[in-house]
């Protein structure tokens, strides 16, 4: 096991030396006195352990792909961004955009998670087990959000594909989201989680009204501004 | 960019000056411009109502001797006192804060001094640079409750200490604000506000805001009220901290677009737009949220002990 410490190096020598670590066949990196910093355990392509000792700043976990993340405190925003593979867990809060644009593999945020959770997600599977902020869901194109508690208003707006899974209330849906029942194979993700399938899921998808979007279809520009 | 600071000692009135201090040198990088304070309650406090004023002009001292003049003959004034860029006028009554205005501003100084504080329960200072200016500030007022601060990227005024932040309120006394972001109306403001008789003395948008606050406030709203009457009257990006004698308070614009995290305790509360201010102070198990988009949250207490 590594213990790196944060407050001695800059970040691009942080990540450059969790990956050497990785290269050497370290199982376990540990960053300790994290104290929000920036950008730690950004671009880390090997199936390697990191644990932050504490709060991260933001984009933590961004471009990653198989590295198994554990932060021991709460996250910033863009949590996660663009994750390939691997899996993700925040024990406290994460900032906005957690989840961005990932294209698979596992995250979850233990406490709440800020506006636009899961914008633009292409795959993969993003759990919150608090509440999450306005706009989450935007333009989602792939995987599934799982949020326990509350969503703010705008939740799954202009999403293409993809479901949001909503235990909570949800304040209001954006454009073109349209809530549902959960399907079978969601109680699974749900169940396979560790979350409780008995409480009141809402599946949100997209309604595809806007997927062919014509510019003379008066109705549907009121929908869209 | 530029960094915003928060703190509320909910404890009672000390040491906010000094933690403020050290959130705002975390913020550094965000805004090596400026940095200013406000803080309020403990011995931030003054004896009777002060004004600190800002002179601008070449000639210093040829213009704080005008200023001296005009004012004793317009209000009653207790003593006049040079700190650093500033002089203070403590006054022996709370003053017209429109009369004062008048005579500090729109008088044979014009363009030439603005009054950067006004009131009798904090205090405000601002300094060009980094954050270390503001050191002597910090230990003069070991006994501040609760306060905002700023560090300043300047992006559409000048880098001088008039266009530095906090701004406060002119037409009302202990209001500041800090903002992150910018007010893309803030003109279509300034202008409706110059009508009413406000002077605008900066160039910057962040100025209108305690203006706003001030106004809407006179009109009757709490600081709670003023701050989500921004989210309809604002528009741009914005994250706002706004301070009184009692509160610290927060607004954050429809899309969250500028960051925001909040780390609240039954000792403490602290707010800053980026989690390297605020982590020293957490303890065990404390832990830092941000709020969503269009949030507002006010805070009070550090006086009432």
């Amino acid at each position: 096991m590594v213990r790196i410490d944060c407050r001695l190096k800059p970040a691009v020598e942080l990540n450059r030396e969790i990956r050497l670590a990785a290269e050497r066949g370290e199982g376990e990196v540990h960053l300790i006195h994290p104290e929000g910093r920036h950008n730690l355990a950004v671009g880390i392509l090997a199936p390697v352990r990191v644990v932050v000792c504490g709060t991260a700043g933001y984009y933590c976990g961004g471009l990653c792909d198989g590295v198994e993340l554990e932060v021991h405190g709460d996250a910033g925003w863009g949590l996660g961004e663009n994750l390939m593979s691997g899996r993700i867990v925040v024990h406290g809060n994460a900032g906005s955009a957690a989840g961005a644009s990932m294209r698979g593999g596992f995250i979850r945020v233990e406490g709440r998670a800020g506006p636009r959770a899961g914008i633009s997600m292409k795959g993969g599977v993003l759990v919150v087990e608090g509440d999450v902020g306005a706009m989450s869901g935007f333009m989602m194109q792939k995987g599934t959000m799982i949020v326990c508690g509350d969503a703010g208003e705008g939740l799954g707006d202009s999403m293409y594909e993809g479901a949001i899974l909503v235990a909570g209330r949800i304040q209001a849906l954006g454009n073109d989201a349209v809530a549902g029942d959960p399907e079978p194979g969601d109680l699974d993700l749900i169940r396979k989680a560790g979350l409780d399938p008995g409480l009141d899921w809402k599946r949100v998808v997209s309604g595809k009204r806007l997927w062919h979007f014509d510019k003379k279809e008066w109705d549907l520009w009121k929908i869209a501004l | 960019m530029c960094g915003i600071v928060g703190y509320l000692n909910r404890r009672g009135s000390s040491g906010a000056a000094e933690v403020l201090y050290r959130m705002l040198g975390f913020l550094e990088r965000r805004g090596p411009d400026a940095a200013g304070l406000a803080v309020f309650g403990g011995g931030a406090a003054r004896a009777g109502w002060a004004v600190r004023v800002l002179l601008s002009g070449p000639d210093r001292d040829g213009d704080e001797e005008t200023l001296r003049e005009f004012v004793r003959r317009n209000v009653p004034l207790r003593e006049v006192r040079r700190e650093g860029p500033y002089v203070v006028l403590e006054l022996a009554d709370q003053p017209d804060w429109g009369t004062l205005g008048d005579v500090v501003e729109d008088g044979t100084l014009r363009g030439r001094a603005s009054i950067v504080y006004a009131g009798s329960e904090g205090d405000l200072w601002k300094a060009v640079g980094p954050v270390e200016g503001l050191r002597g500030f910090v230990a003069s007022r070991p006994g501040a409750g609760h306060g905002i601060g700023h560090t300043r990227m300047a992006t559409e005024s000048r880098e001088d200490l008039i266009n530095a932040q906090p701004f406060a309120a002119k037409n009302m006394p202990d209001l500041a604000a800090v903002h992150n972001g910018h007010i893309t109306n803030h003109l279509e403001w300034k202008r409706r506000l110059e009508r009413r008789g406000y002077r605008f003395t900066a160039e910057s948008d962040s100025e209108v805001i305690p203006a706003c606050l001030a106004e809407w406030i006179r009109e009757g709203a709490t600081l709670e009220e003023a701050l989500r009457e921004a989210l309809r009257a604002f528009d741009g990006s914005f994250t706002i901290l706004a301070a009184d004698g009692r509160s610290v308070g927060v607004v954050r614009d429809r899309f969250a677009t500028k960051p925001l995290v909040i780390a609240e305790t039954e000792d403490f509360v602290a707010v800053a737009n980026e989690t390297t201010a605020v982590a020293p102070l957490l303890g065990e198990g404390v832990h830092v949220y941000e709020p969503s988009a269009g949030e507002v949250r006010v805070w009070s207490g550090s006086t009432a002990a």
